[in-house]
């Protein structure tokens, strides 16, 4: 057993963000150095506290708090293991650098973007930090429902639609999940997360625990975009500013794997699942989604589109890690969290200097650009590079453990659906480097300009990521040696 | 005993001749505070009874106060309260001047009535008290005393008297199977009773009448009218407090009356709440579709009014402690929620004489009080957690559970994404449309105005997170009442 | 289709009734429920506990005493609801406009009216309300006797007479007499330390307790038949009254 402890530190952290709505309500239109100064202050001083929690996750210590009782069995409270604690940090970091980059590229209603930025990250914290399954739907419904804003931030017609679309999608889930979330605890009792599963297959019988576990799959399916289940996802990225969508792909895409995990490991347990033989079809939904999201990403001109499809597949990876129930498996799974999460962020990030600085948004119109932001494009294409997994990037790391999990689990043959993917990755992401480097007209050297400091300075950070990740894997600190904690502990 | 008490009931008595604002919060607020008073005494004994004239029942008339009506008693009183403070600076704009003095003595009328239905024990007692509030309602609907008004008060009216005559009906063929008005009187002496038809008679016309007093779904076509016709904080008064009072009805007949687990009726009992349970969930899914097809602010909160009713009594009928712990706890969170939403469209009438949603335009930005106190209610309408809807709709699918009716956990869920349409379509025309005029700045409403309102929608939130300080009651007391 | 609707409605609530009628005891048997269980009590000790010889008045006012307050508040409130709406006298205005309806009547008519009017108010007022706990009659139906006869006073000499013989601020304050009056009693027993609305002080004993019971059952009386009464007469003259400039707009006429 993990040794517990008590602590305010999550709540704490917690509310920090929340310090950067008074700033960006009353200075926004005055003083918008201040706002702003607030606004990065706060998120950085999120991340900052959330490093100190650093020892004790290495330590696999707990840190528990009760917040407050809702209803008679049902609580508020916050736990955070080193799983949370992975995840928290993950999200603090993509947020610090979205936030940094924002600041250079919304230029309308930035107080409302500053606000529900941050009231996002306080939400998704919450999640990352929840002691149980209430908690986390709580922190889960309250972000899906404060994303809204950011996706329809530009208020354009395509906007609008898309912002619609992900309503109805998340908000049906989130009754989906209700429905779920009630079902547990009328039949198993109790909805803590304590380390292992807490449904039992000797007081439930097998259909209900199978009718339980699939309503669940159905909720969070939507945000982890599982493939009959990813319609808002191409159409809210691309609708969004470019810090939103990649925060969209680098977080909120993995707060719905993140809910998917906790069922995964805390509701149900690997050992019942295993009993229950769901994880085959579940690998088999995961291969299905990364192959056809990446045959469809082949066919998108509009670049984010082409992420956002790439995201779509990229994020069943960790689905697929998870359900082979096999220990480099999980480890691959949880790893394509965090390096996802830096190559798309990086990606979008670059999309979004593309269309700042140029208005392009169709891939067929960039001829040349490599030349013109050549920082940007260099990013660019070593993100993409991680994508299909190049040696030495962080995206070869996760390849190889999910690799080896499948051998662990007996099931090899979901390497060819890894393979199959990273050649389908090289199709589409390939075209775009070579379109940006070596077609086009040289006179479009003479234009020569790369963009503001504020943008250029996260996307060379997240690259950096990429390939840090990539080299130095085992550093501890570094996702590697958390998830190895985490993994160590269930299996 | 308390008797204080005896004071709580009566005593706008006095201040109706002088009818004006600081009098009548004067006698609202004195009474809210006896009302809170009492609710440590309540929880000390679990009922606190009070024989007025001195007379035990049968023979007297009883007020007794259990749980539920404490908590319909506090909830007027608070929520009244608020609405009072809200009148103060509206009806000016609604009311023609000389009206003014009677608005404030029927509302302190329909304050008491409400507050006396809910803690009388006595049948007849009940009946009395339920035409003061029906007449009152009436009145309050048309005192604007335009055409259309009257026209939805006159059928408000008619509907409503006709289910007052049936409860009288009802009455009569009670006391003539059991010689008793008392309500735990007649209770125990139908176990015994020689005259079990008249009292299933009695018990449907009963059922009957009282769901034409809440809008239930095929009873319903007043309402939207009436609510959506009177002044704001009438239509507030009549959605939150006014309608529950059918359901209050319902309740006290279903379960302190006829009672659960009675062997004469027990099959027409059953048979009764199942077809209340059924016209509940239609209720939940109609009156969310009419919701949304609407396109006048007031109207659509009013047939959400409808829906939420519904919510309610499927968790009163679906007989299972949970769920009637949801329902009532519903009670408390439609109350606040509704009233809320009805005071913020008053606003917008107030200000710009907005009624129609699409006008409602970027109005976010110079109002964002106002159009926030809107969406934090909104959400507890929807159930969004962490609110005090979410709570209530958490209980009744527990309860629905609990039962093994899986056809409501569908209506549930349902219900709560098509309360999503409606209200999130107002939360985003506010917020996320028109570009703000440049040079306006913030526009909001009277402090008397908003505060009331800011207040309630706060309270939607408090009742989500703290829902342990009523849960536990609620919880006890419905298993009292299903002997479970 | 709608129409067929209610009709079916009809049809079945109609039929549950006669159905629940037919099963319901018979009127005159000694034993049915309604005969053995209240009503003996009342019946047997009516008169000594109730302290009414009329033993209407002795539920209405004792035993029920708080339904009949409630009774009172349901007219005073169907008198507020209709004010409130037709509102033909301003009454939340200091000034009101001149009534316009002026129809007198014959000669004869209003002769026999003025003898009668008194003789009639003072059946209402002297045997009605202030002997109703001893014999038939009480306060609502005094009320009524009253009410109708001004309701007759008005209909032989016009509105305009009987709104002069009662202004309106001598209408006002009579109108709530009868809640008042209900509220007064009830505190007083409040005062001795009993409960609500209970006639028997403590501390006050043998005839004298008879006599302060019905003192205080008297005061009630009255109260409930003046205010009644000028509750009726206020919502007739609601209704009769027409207002010379109703229909006119606000502009001065040239």
């Amino acid at each position: 057993m993990s040794k517990i402890v008590h602590s305010v530190l999550p709540a704490i952290i917690m509310a920090v963000p929340w310090l950067a709505i008074p700033g960006a309500v009353l200075w926004g239109k005055k003083r918008p150095g201040a706002a702003k100064a607030v606004y990065v202050g706060c998120t950085a001083a999120t991340f900052l506290l959330i490093t100190t929690m650093y020892p004790r996750a290495m330590d696999g210590v707990v840190s528990v708090q009760h917040l407050v009782e809702v209803a008679p069995g049902i609580n508020l409270a916050f736990r955070v293991d080193t799983l949370g604690f992975y995840f928290a940090i993950l999200l603090s970091v993509i947020w610090l650098l979205t936030t940094v980059y924002s600041l250079g590229y919304i230029r309308t209603r930035e107080t409302r973007y500053y606000c529900f930025t941050a009231i996002n990250l306080s939400f998704c914290l919450g999640v990352a930090f929840s002691a149980n399954m209430f908690t986390l739907f709580v922190f889960y419904e309250l972000m899906s429902l404060f994303t809204y804003p950011l996706i329809i931030h530009e208020e354009t017609e395509i906007a609008r639609r898309a912002g619609l679309k992900y309503l109805v999608y998340t908000i049906t889930a989130g009754a989906v999940i209700l429905a779920a979330l009630i079902m547990q605890y009328y039949y198993g009792g109790t909805l803590s997360f304590l380390g292992h599963g807490t449904l039992n297959s000797e007081t439930i019988s097998k259909p209900v625990l199978l009718i339980i576990f699939s309503v669940y799959m159905l909720g969070f399916g939507v945000k982890a975009c599982i493939m009959p289940l990813h319609g808002w996802v191409p159409d809210a990225h691309p609708a969004a500013p470019s810090p939103t969508s990649a925060l969209l792909s680098g977080v909120i895409l993995k707060v719905g794997a993140f809910g998917i995990i906790r069922v995964l490991f805390d509701v149900f347990g690997i050992k019942l699942l295993g009993d229950l033989g769901v994880a085959l079809p579940m690998l088999w939904v995961a291969s299905f989604t990364i192959i056809v999201a990446s045959l469809f990403a082949i066919t998108q001109n509009d670049l984010k589109r082409r992420l956002a499809y790439s995201s779509v597949a990229q994020v069943s990876y960790i689905i697929l890690g998870l359900f082979l129930l096999s220990p480099d498996g999980a480890i691959g799974g949880l790893l394509q969290i965090a390096h996802h999460a830096f190559m798309k962020g990086t990606l979008f990030l670059c999309a979004g200097i593309i269309i700042h600085e140029t208005g392009k948004r169709d891939i067929r119109e960039m001829n040349g650009i490599g030349s013109k932001l050549p920082i940007t494009m260099l990013a660019f294409s070593v993100a993409a590079l991680g994508m299909m997994g190049t040696p030495l990037t962080c995206g070869f790391i996760t390849k190889w453990e999910l690799g080896l999990g499948s051998i662990q689990a007996h099931r090899p043959y979901f390497i060819a659906v890894l393979l199959l993917s990273a050649l389908l990755n090289a199709v589409y992401f390939l075209p775009i480097i070579y379109i940006a480097f070596f077609k086009g007209d040289p006179m479009d050297k003479l234009l020569k300009h790369e963009t503001s400091r504020t943008m250029m300075v996260p996307v060379i950070i997240g690259a950096a990521f990429v390939v840090i990740l990539g080299i130095f894997v085992t550093v501890p600190g570094l996702p590697y040696s958390l998830v190895k904690i985490v993994v160590k502990a269930l299996f | 005993m308390p008797l204080a008490f005896a004071a709580l009931c009566p005593i706008w008595g006095m201040w109706r001749r002088k009818a004006c604002f600081p009098w009548s919060l004067l006698g609202v607020a004195i009474t809210s505070f006896l009302v809170w008073s009492l609710i440590g005494k309540v929880n000390a004994s679990k009922v606190v009874a009070y024989n007025v004239s001195g007379w035990r029942p049968p023979w007297g008339i009883q007020i007794r106060i259990d749980y539920m009506g404490l908590l319909m008693a506090c909830l007027i009183t608070g929520v009244g309260l608020m609405l009072l403070i809200y009148s103060w600076r509206y009806i000016v704009s609604e009311i023609k001047e000389e009206r003014i003095p009677y608005y404030y003595t029927l509302y302190l009328l329909i304050f008491t009535a409400m507050l006396g239905f809910s803690i009388t024990s006595d049948l007849f007692n009940f009946f009395v008290f339920m035409e003061i509030f029906s007449i009152t309602s009436y009145a309050l609907v048309a005192i604007s005393g335009e055409r259309m008004a009257l026209r939805a008060a006159f059928k408000y009216l008619l509907m409503g008297a006709i289910s007052s005559l049936t409860v009288l009906f009802a009455i009569a063929f009670l006391y003539s199977a059991t010689g008793s008005l008392n309500m735990l009187d007649i209770s125990s002496r139908l176990k015994s009773t020689a005259y079990l038809p008249v009292a299933s008679v009695a018990l449907i016309l009963f059922i009957a009448a009282f769901a034409v007093k809440s809008a239930l779904f095929p009873v319903h076509v007043w309402l939207p009218d009436a609510h959506s016709i009177a002044p704001s904080p009438v239509s507030a008064l009549l959605s939150a407090l006014v309608i529950k009072m059918g359901v209050l009805g319902i309740f006290r007949i279903l379960f302190t009356v006829y009672g659960h687990s009675f062997s004469g009726l027990s099959s027409t009992w059953n048979s009764i709440a199942g077809v209340v349970a059924w016209a509940a969930a239609l209720s939940i899914i109609l009156g969310s579709v009419m919701a949304i097809i609407q396109r006048d602010l007031k109207i659509m909160i009013a047939y959400s009014s409808v829906s939420q009713i519904g919510y309610i009594l499927l968790g009163i009928t679906l007989i299972s402690t949970r769920g009637m712990a949801g329902g009532l706890y519903n009670i408390v969170a439609h109350a606040m929620g509704k009233a809320c939403l009805f005071l913020v469209a008053g606003i917008f009438i107030y200000k710009h004489g907005l009624r129609r949603i699409e006008n409602l335009r970027g109005i976010g930005r110079t109002m964002p009080v106002t159009a926030g106190a809107f969406a934090l209610a909104a959400l507890s309408i929807v159930g969004v957690p962490p609110s005090a809807g979410f709570v209530a709709k958490w209980y009744i699918l527990w309860g629905c559970f609990q039962e093994g009716q899986y056809a409501f956990v569908i209506v549930v869920l349902l219900g709560s994404l098509l309360s999503a349409v409606y209200c999130f379509r107002v939360v985003y025309y506010m917020f996320f449309t028109g570009a703000g005029r440049p040079g306006v700045g913030l526009d909001e409403a009277p402090f008397t105005m908003l505060a009331p309102t800011a207040i309630l929608s706060v309270g939607t939130l408090f009742f989500g997170i703290f829902a342990t300080l009523l849960l536990p009651s609620l919880n006890n007391a419905a298993r009292v009442l299903l002997l479970k | 289709m709608r129409k067929a609707a209610v009709l079916g409605a009809l049809l079945i609530i109609g039929a549950m009734l006669l159905f629940a009628i037919g099963k319901m005891p018979a009127m005159n048997s000694r034993n049915a429920p309604d005969k053995t269980h209240v009503i003996p009590r009342y019946l047997e000790k009516g008169e000594e506990e109730g302290g009414a010889k009329n033993i209407v008045t002795g539920v209405i006012l004792n035993y029920r005493g708080y339904d009949t307050m409630g009774e009172v508040t349901v007219i005073f409130s169907a008198l507020c609801a209709v004010v409130a709406l037709l509102d033909r006298e301003k009454r939340g205005l200091s000034r009101s406009s001149p009534d316009a309806s002026g129809v007198r009547s014959s000669v004869i008519v209003r002769t026999v009216v003025r003898f009668a009017f008194p003789v009639i108010v003072f059946f209402a007022v002297a045997y009605m309300m202030l002997h109703g706990e001893g014999s038939p009659g009480g306060g609502f139906q005094g009320g009524a006797i009253l009410g109708a006869s001004v309701i007759v006073f008005t209909l032989a000499f016009g509105l305009p007479e009987s709104t002069r013989r009662m202004p309106l601020k001598v209408r006002i304050p009579l109108e709530s007499t009868a809640i008042v009056g209900f509220l007064a009693m009830g505190i007083i027993g409040l005062a001795y330390g009993v409960n609500f609305l209970t006639y028997l002080l403590p501390g006050v004993h043998g005839a004298m307790a008879q006599t302060v019971r019905n003192l205080m059952m008297t005061v009630i009386e009255v109260g409930i038949g003046i205010g009644g009464g000028v509750i009726f007469i206020s919502i007739v003259f609601a209704m009769m009254r027409e207002d010379k400039y109703e229909l006119q707009p606000d502009v001065p006429q040239p």
